[in-house]
């Protein structure tokens, strides 16, 4: 089963993702996990948005997790949110704070 | 149909020893009452017939606070063993514990260039303003014709 996606990032209980336009929040997500497709390279997120903000409809947008040492940040090509779910295309992994 | 909505844009503000602030440009209106929201804090105010009303007054201390956590996007502040204090998309409470703990003249220097900052921003857009409407005095009439 190696072409199965596979999990690269899940937020732990308390992480917080954040969807990014600029400095403003666009929205916060919970329960996040960062899907690796190995047959296509996509990398998909999927969570639960716990707040959003107007700033949501603007682009481009990015998706930043916090950890220890900065923060990881990817390019979101494409996104829905649906009934309190969030649902994107991300792209490659942006330079590392 | 006008735009009322700013496109974020950050500004860096150099400080001394090299180091610098990245800050946004200008505050939305959230941005503005969280702000205002930050600067205040409530009194009880007890009239001579014993009712207790409260009253919001401007918290100076917590208003210069207020300020600097509303612009402050990053900065290239390092602790004392050299690696960075990052507060870039960081929550609220953690830039507010970043500022606690740098130290006091460090703050004031950040505090200060905000307020300097802001000062130029609010020059800048009503100078804007201005070029926008045009002529500052009363509009012209026609004179009545025939």
């Amino acid at each position: 089963m190696l072409d199965e996606p596979r999990v690269l990032v899940r937020g732990k209980a308390d992480a917080r993702g954040l969807v990014k336009y600029a400095y403003h929040t666009a929205a916060e997500v919970t329960d996040f996990v960062i899907m690796l497709d190995p047959a296509t390279r996509r990398l998909t997120l999927g969570g639960t948005v716990r707040s959003q903000t107007a700033w949501l409809a603007s682009r481009p947008l990015v998706f930043v997790v916090m950890t220890k040492g900065g923060a990881l940040r990817w390019p979101i090509d494409a996104l829905d949110v649906t009934g309190g779910q969030v649902r994107a295309q991300l792209g490659a992994l942006l330079e590392r704070e | 149909m006008s735009i009322r909505v700013r496109r974020p844009a950050t500004d860096r503000l150099e400080l001394s020893d090299g180091d610098y602030l990245i800050v946004k440009q200008d505050l939305t209106a959230g941005e503005y009452r969280e702000r205002m929201r930050a600067s205040t804090r409530a009194v009880r105010v007890t009239a001579a017939d014993g009712t207790v009303t409260e009253r919001y007054e401007v918290d100076r201390i917590a208003a210069g606070v207020a300020m600097v956590v509303a612009y402050l996007v990053d900065w290239s502040f390092a602790d004392a063993d050299g690696a960075k204090i990052h507060i870039a998309d960081q929550p609220r409470a953690a830039v507010l514990a970043a500022l606690d703990y740098i130290a006091s003249d460090a703050y004031m220097e950040v505090q200060t260039a905000i307020h300097v900052h802001e000062d130029a921003r609010a020059a800048t857009l009503a100078e804007e303003k201005k070029t926008q409407t045009g002529a500052t005095g009363p509009a012209r009439t026609l004179s009545s014709v025939g």
